[in-house]
């Protein structure tokens, strides 16, 4: 995922100029009690997982004293925040604040072009603001090459409503976000809530900065953060997504392989973007259960098929597997099927009473159905199979309907 | 006729002496394509499957006209040769690399809409007006499998399902006209409307297929502008991912503009407008086909 953890992403904000609290991140409850104590005896703790609605879950706590943050603490780290488990706080200075605002900074796909979204009335979450407060949400076009202006920041400020030194200080930062939104090559930016202090500061109460996981070749420094705690987005890694996961690390430059497992029992290797989405929903439509979905980017990934074939008929009570491909224009697909056929002969299956079946077109079709053939049993087909007919086969031969 | 390829398009080629030009330079020219010349900084004078290389886009322009320049660059330096190109002058600019950072897209594409450049992709898999020329990976060796001449326009978000859905048209004996996949990103240049506009003007399409996704509104964007009277030939669409609108739990799926975003974007809506516009929905693979036929002879 390309989520930053909060403290990486007020690090960030705070290095690019946009004033955030102090903070510590701890692992303890005694650790948050020395933070307390360092920031000035009144602190706000909260889950440090990388989903939101932490305020929701009750994982945000407000702490006065030493015993009160080993309290908060301890009750934090038990947790669970939407299927993550906390294992690490960050413990906020707690800020006195007067107004809040609502900021964030993304790509607009119809207008080609970033787009501030911005609300004088923060607090509430973007899905909330913009179902019952689209009036006061105020969407703000950036041109890329021009860049974010002092004066369009203000302008825009001023739509929003703020005067004043608020509206200088707010403007501020803003151009603050927008300049960490293009050093870092971000996906997005949200600062919820943007604070305006009782004294009069402005600061970032909270922050997330997702990254473009397609321009982490620019930030290796960024890249080692995201690790693997972020899961696939919402929820931390399976064992089974874990030992995918480290079977596409053999080779980072062959076939990426995207991965997640479900709830289901039919082992779906269908691959392509739009061919695995269709063939996904085709599966649903004749009432199979996906065990998994599995993508991988054309190259030379024999032994990551080999791998990842074997990784997933080991989960336990998988009934079928589907390996299928759209037609393919140039990547022989020959080279999958060696991959996969090894990988079948390693398993002590009987494929006439597990079904595998297998479908791909395009070039190396003849050497790919030679391959298939020496595994018996295995159901090969080519380009007359449609998205449909393979779904039928895997749930008619999984769940036993399979009268042929 | 065709849309924006045929085998009098000519045809540039930047990143010619990459491993991928390498490889399907001559697929492209063995099937029609007329490619006058390829670029590669550094490698001016150099020759790929007997296409002359420039060091600069600008050079080239000085020896030859140019219609087209299609991208065999790799992402991380697209934004530059897109640049080069859009900045010479270059009509239409075809950018096949997958994984273009969004910034750099974003840029690009900017710059391509002042200067009135025709961008299709990032991530475009390829186009192609079969039996005339194909552009980049489309059809790859075996083009015949997947394609022949007729009167089917076909625009895909996805290069897979795009190819797919030629290959059952074309088993069928259904013909196309071009098939041109836009590019799975968040962020592409031209989309469903400009490629509608064109197949309007075009006399031999008589029908066209959309395979749209989740996420953006490209299809929302196509079913206005069938709606307002911009396209009055019979369309065929179809969206899947219908059921991820309900589903506990995402699909991961590779596309980066298959994202449902603040309940905007969902298959579901896509399909009822495009449906409320009069275009023919196919729920299922399987009624891709039937419904071209049953618009073919409709017409």
């Amino acid at each position: 995922m390309s989520r930053l953890l909060e403290n990486d992403s007020l690090t960030l904000l705070g290095e690019g100029g946009l004033p955030v609290p102090r903070f510590e991140v701890c692992t303890d409850a005694e650790e948050a009690a020395r933070a307390l104590e360092r920031l000035g005896g009144r602190v706000v703790i909260k889950a440090l997982v990388p989903v939101g609605k932490r305020g929701k879950a009750g994982a945000v706590k407000f702490a006065a004293s030493v015993d009160e943050a080993r309290a908060q603490a301890d009750a934090i780290l038990g947790m669970e925040v939407r299927r993550f488990p906390v294992k690490k706080l960050i413990v906020m200075e707690a800020l006195d604040i007067a107004r809040e605002i609502f900021c964030s900074i993304s790509f607009d796909a119809p207008r080609k072009c970033p787009l501030i979204l911005f609300s004088a009335e923060g607090g509430v979450d973007i899905e909330e603001l913009s179902e019952h407060h689209p009036d006061k949400l105020l969407e703000w076009p950036v041109d890329i090459l021009e860049g974010l202006k002092d004066k369009d920041a203000l302008e825009l400020v001023g739509h929003a409503g703020l005067t004043g030194e608020l509206a200088d200080q707010v403007a501020r930062a803003v151009c603050a976000m927008y300049g960490v939104f293009c050093a870092h090559d971000c996906e997005m930016i949200e600062v919820n809530p943007l604070a305006e202090l009782a004294d009069g500061r402005v600061v970032a109460a909270a922050g997330v900065v997702q990254l473009d996981v397609q321009a982490l070749f620019r930030h290796p420094d960024l890249e080692a953060k995201l690790g693997v705690e972020g899961g696939n987005g919402w929820r931390p890694f399976t064992e089974l997504e874990m030992r995918m996961h480290d079977i596409d690390a053999i080779d980072p430059h062959v076939g990426a392989i995207r991965f997640s497992e479900l709830d289901g029992d039919i082992g779906f290797m269908v691959t392509g973007g739009g061919y695995g989405l269709s063939s996904l929903e085709a599966l649903l439509d004749e009432g199979g259960k996906p065990a998994t979905t599995f993508d991988i980017t054309p190259g030379r990934y024999e032994e990551k098929m080999r791998r990842a074939v074997k990784a997933v008929l080991s989960k336990p009570g998988i009934k079928g597997l589907l390996l299928a491909g759209n037609v393919s224009n140039f990547t022989r697909v020959d080279i999958k099927v060696a991959g996969v056929v090894r990988a079948l002969k390693e398993a002590d299956l009987d494929f006439e009473k597990f079904p595998v079946i297998v479908r791909y077109a395009g070039p190396g079709v003849e050497e790919a159905r030679k391959l298939i053939a020496e595994v018996p049993g295995v159901e090969w087909h080519e380009d007359e199979a449609s998205i449909e007919d393979l779904a039928k086969r895997i749930v008619a031969r999984a769940y036993g309907s399979d009268e042929s | 006729m065709s849309i924006l390829l045929d085998s009098d398009t000519r045809v540039l080629v930047q990143g010619a002496t990459g491993a991928e030009a390498r490889r399907l330079l001559p697929t492209m020219t063995d099937y029609g394509t007329r490619v006058v010349a390829g670029v590669s900084p550094g490698k001016g004078g150099e020759s790929v499957g007997g296409v002359s290389v420039y060091g600069a886009v600008a050079e080239v322009l000085r020896d030859h006209e140019v219609d087209l320049s299609v991208l065999f660059v790799p992402a991380r330096f697209v934004r530059e040769a897109a640049l080069e190109a859009i900045e010479a002058g270059v009509p239409t600019v075809h950018i096949l690399a997958e994984g273009v950072p969004h910034h750099d897209a974003c840029a690009l594409l900017t710059r391509a809409a002042q200067m009135g450049t025709f961008v299709i992709g990032p991530n475009s898999q390829g186009m192609v007006s079969p039996g005339k020329a194909k552009l980049g990976g489309t059809g790859g060796e075996v083009p015949d499998l997947m394609f022949r001449p007729g009167p089917v326009g076909v625009v895909s978000r996805s290069g897979g399902m795009g190819a797919e859905i030629c290959l059952f048209l074309t088993r069928e004996g259904i013909g196309q006209s071009t098939y041109v996949a836009l590019g799975g990103d968040l962020l592409i240049g031209s989309a469903f409307v400009e490629m509608l506009a064109l197949f309007e003007q075009d006399p031999e399409t008589r029908v066209v297929v959309m395979f749209g996704e989740p996420g953006t509104d490209r299809e929302e964007e196509a079913a206005r502008f069938i709606a307002s009277g911009g396209f009055t030939k019979p369309v065929v669409a179809m969206i899947p991912g219908e059921f991820w609108e309900t589903s506990p739990t995402p699909a991961s799926v590779s596309h980066t503009g298959a994202l449902i975003e603040r309940g905007r974007g969902a298959p579901s809506g896509k399909k009822k407008i495009l449906r409320e516009a009069g275009v023919l929905i196919a729920e299922r693979f399987s009624q891709v086909v039937p419904l071209v036929q049953q618009a073919l002879g409709q017409d």
